[in-house]
């Protein structure tokens, strides 16, 4: 297996996961105790805040020098938008209307429909043709395999 | 006498595995499961979880066998896009592509499969011969564990999670101890008091488990296969897919060590197939008179880790069984998958479900035979589907997804928390944190804080029982072992890098 150690990532991640556990500790103090602490339900999350808070000093710790090395090494030239990181976005963009607009107001069939046909098109899956069959030969497959042989609800 | 009992019990499973529906329901999971995983991209860790949340609503025994022929198909799957493509489907064919790939190249793609699919089915045997007979003998102790026993174990769960990662061990237990934080959401066992609720309804009841995996392992996957553009090729001329048991006749003591290796390294809480086969085929080529042709198209190295990845399966469901602790990534969706249909693993259930273990070890034994008739009949179909490109295949997984999370308990918010996980699962992936542990934390969750309060409040506060109960102690100093095993492995690994880059 391969074996690497902290990189500068890992300092940002340390910070947020110091910040999570502080608040976790803080909201576990304001349970009520149940009349003995060792059976109050905030017992188990300061136990969990505290090894968390614990762990993200250790990686804070060894994640400091790749951190402040790359803060000096780093190619300034470097661009913020790569096309991984706008193909990541625009999925996201389509996961999130899908979920939160398209299933809201369509009936399952259709914004399935659309989101699959977007989705392919965006990411030139293929010819428009082939991209409108797959994409409603897909939802309508799902939607009779799930919601009428199955009989699982539809969103 | 116990072992004759035993056979009339596994009988009785094969009885009602023989039936029409099962064996038609398991050919076709095996199938689907053979697809996902041949698929890159798609796991047996995903598959099994997506199938997890759109089997809910079926009977519990066509459930639990469409999920296990999934799992079994898929671990197998990963062999044939490694062989075609050396791209492994799955993790645990990793290894199977070192020569499995070379073959291909030298026009002996079929020769390759055949062995990978043979291999496949004896390791898988060889597994679940080893699952009937240890798993009963791990439960009898497993019996006389209390409060304090359940809670270390749970603990133990969590500090295997520091081989559920390639990397630096804190970062499987950072994500390990970050699921138990998330499962301490919504009513607790004890007092029914909602922690972290804010008011909100939909937190009551807490995370569920199946939408957190879904977006775990089914969104971050298509995130992460979407924002990429690569495509991949396959090679495209498949013949001679014939049984290899006459190489394989010669080749007895290769395969009973490599199935050792892999049911060995399958109970071991939290190391996976993948680990398996790679040190399989490091046993194998130790022992190989043919060392120099490893890596150059040796059947040996195909068999060492296709019977070990497979003889895995097995393996991780002992300690699943028994002790409610899954032996590897998938085997802890499967743990979900049996919770939720309501069979309870771990000590008690041979008395609450006394058929269940004969009923696994039925359904994979059939499987077995099903995998070496199917696995080697859809290779030429596999190099078809392999050219489907993922952006019409990950946007259609992505809709799976949402139906997924959504069917369990038909709540909106469930898809919420998908998605929510999903994001997380792929920022987590991109900083080299596992999914897996955090799948083990939320499922371990409830398990450590019910027992750790239960276990104060029957010693008044104190804890010295943890110490003083001999079968404690034995966990405990397991704990001490596993996590320095895991600090001392990742140092060797460190120097060894070192004076490779040196």
């Amino acid at each position: 297996m391969k074996e690497k150690r902290f990189s500068h990532l890992d300092f940002y991640f340390a910070l947020v996961l110091l910040v999570f556990s502080a608040v976790l500790i803080i909201e576990s103090q304001k349970m009520p105790k149940m009349g003995q602490v060792y059976v109050a339900p905030g017992l188990m999350p300061t136990v969990i805040g505290v090894i968390l808070l614990l762990q993200s000093l250790v990686i804070l710790a060894g994640s400091i020098k790749p951190f402040l090395l790359q803060r000096k090494t780093r190619d300034k030239a470097e661009k913020l938008v790569t096309p991984e990181r706008l193909r990541l976005v625009i999925t996201l963009a389509l996961l999130a209307s899908y979920i939160f607009l398209l299933l809201k107001f369509l009936p399952y069939f259709y914004a399935t429909s659309i989101f699959l046909a977007v989705a392919m098109w965006y990411f030139k899956a293929g010819a428009m043709w082939k991209i409108g069959l797959v994409s409603l030969v897909a939802s309508g497959v799902i939607t009779f395999l799930f919601g009428s042989i199955f009989l699982i609800p539809l969103p | 006498m116990e072992a004759f009992h035993g056979f009339i019990m596994l009988f009785e499973a094969l009885k009602s595995v023989l039936s029409p529906t099962v064996i038609l329901t398991l050919a076709g999971s095996i199938f689907s499961g053979i697809i996902i995983g041949a698929l890159p991209g798609l796991t047996a860790t995903m598959g099994v979880s997506l199938l997890v949340s759109l089997t809910f609503g079926l009977p519990t025994n066509i459930a639990l066998t469409m999920i296990m022929g999934v799992y079994i198909g898929a671990i197998y799957g990963g062999s044939q896009s490694a062989v075609l493509m050396n791209i492994p489907g799955t993790p645990s064919a990793a290894a199977t592509a070192m020569d499995g790939h070379q073959l291909a190249l030298q026009g002996k793609a079929g020769l390759g499969i055949s062995t990978a699919t043979t291999a496949s089915f004896l390791g898988t045997i060889f597994g679940v011969l080893c699952l009937m007979f240890i798993t009963p003998f791990l439960s009898e102790i497993a019996l006389k564990f209390g409060a304090w026993e359940f809670f270390l174990l749970a603990i133990f769960g969590i500090m295997i999670c520091g081989n559920l990662t390639a990397d630096i061990a804190i970062k499987g237990w950072v994500v390990g101890i970050l699921g138990l934080a998330f499962s301490m959401v919504g009513q607790e066992e004890m007092y029914g008091y909602a922690r972290f609720a804010y008011g909100n309804l939909n937190l009551f009841g807490g995370i569920s488990l199946i939408p957190a995996m879904v977006g775990l392992f089914g969104i971050s996957e298509v995130l992460d296969a979407l924002s990429k553009s690569d495509q991949l090729r396959v090679v495209k001329n498949v013949s001679g897919l014939t049984p290899s048991f006459s190489f394989l006749k010669n080749k007895w003591r290769l395969v009973l060590q490599s199935g050792l290796i892999g049911v060995l390294i399958g109970a071991i809480p939290g190391v996976g197939e993948d680990v398996a086969a790679w040190v399989s085929y490091d046993a194998a080529k130790r022992s190989s008179k043919e060392k120099e042709l490893f890596g150059k198209g040796n059947l040996e190295g195909i068999v060492a880790a296709e019977t070990a990845n497979n003889a895995c399966i097995g393996g991780s469901i002992i300690p699943l069984l028994s002790l409610a602790i899954p032996g590897s990534a998938v085997a802890a969706v499967v743990l979900g998958a049996i919770w939720i249909h309501g069979v309870r693993p771990g000590p008690l259930l041979f008395f609450e479900s006394p058929g269940f273990l004969y009923e696994m070890v039925a359904l994979i034994l059939v499987s077995s035979f099903l995998l070496l008739f199917i696995g080697l009949n859809v290779a030429r179909m596999t190099v078809k589907v392999l050219e489907v490109k993922k952006e019409y295949l990950m946007p259609i997984v992505a809709t799976l997804c949402v139906i997924g999370s959504f069917a369990i308990n038909v709540k909106s918010f469930d898809i919420l928390v998908m998605f929510g996980f999903g994001v997380f699962g792929f920022l987590m992936r991109k900083l080299g944190y596992p999914a897996a542990p955090m799948t083990l934390g939320i499922i371990l969750g409830p398990m450590a804080d019910a027992n750790l309060r239960r276990a104060l409040l029957i010693a008044d506060g104190t804890i010295t029982p943890f110490f003083t109960r001999p079968i404690s102690l034995i966990i405990i100093v397991g704990i001490v072992i596993l996590a320095a095993s895991q600090v001392i492995g990742n140092k060797k690994a460190r120097k060894m890098n070192s004076s490779v880059e040196a």
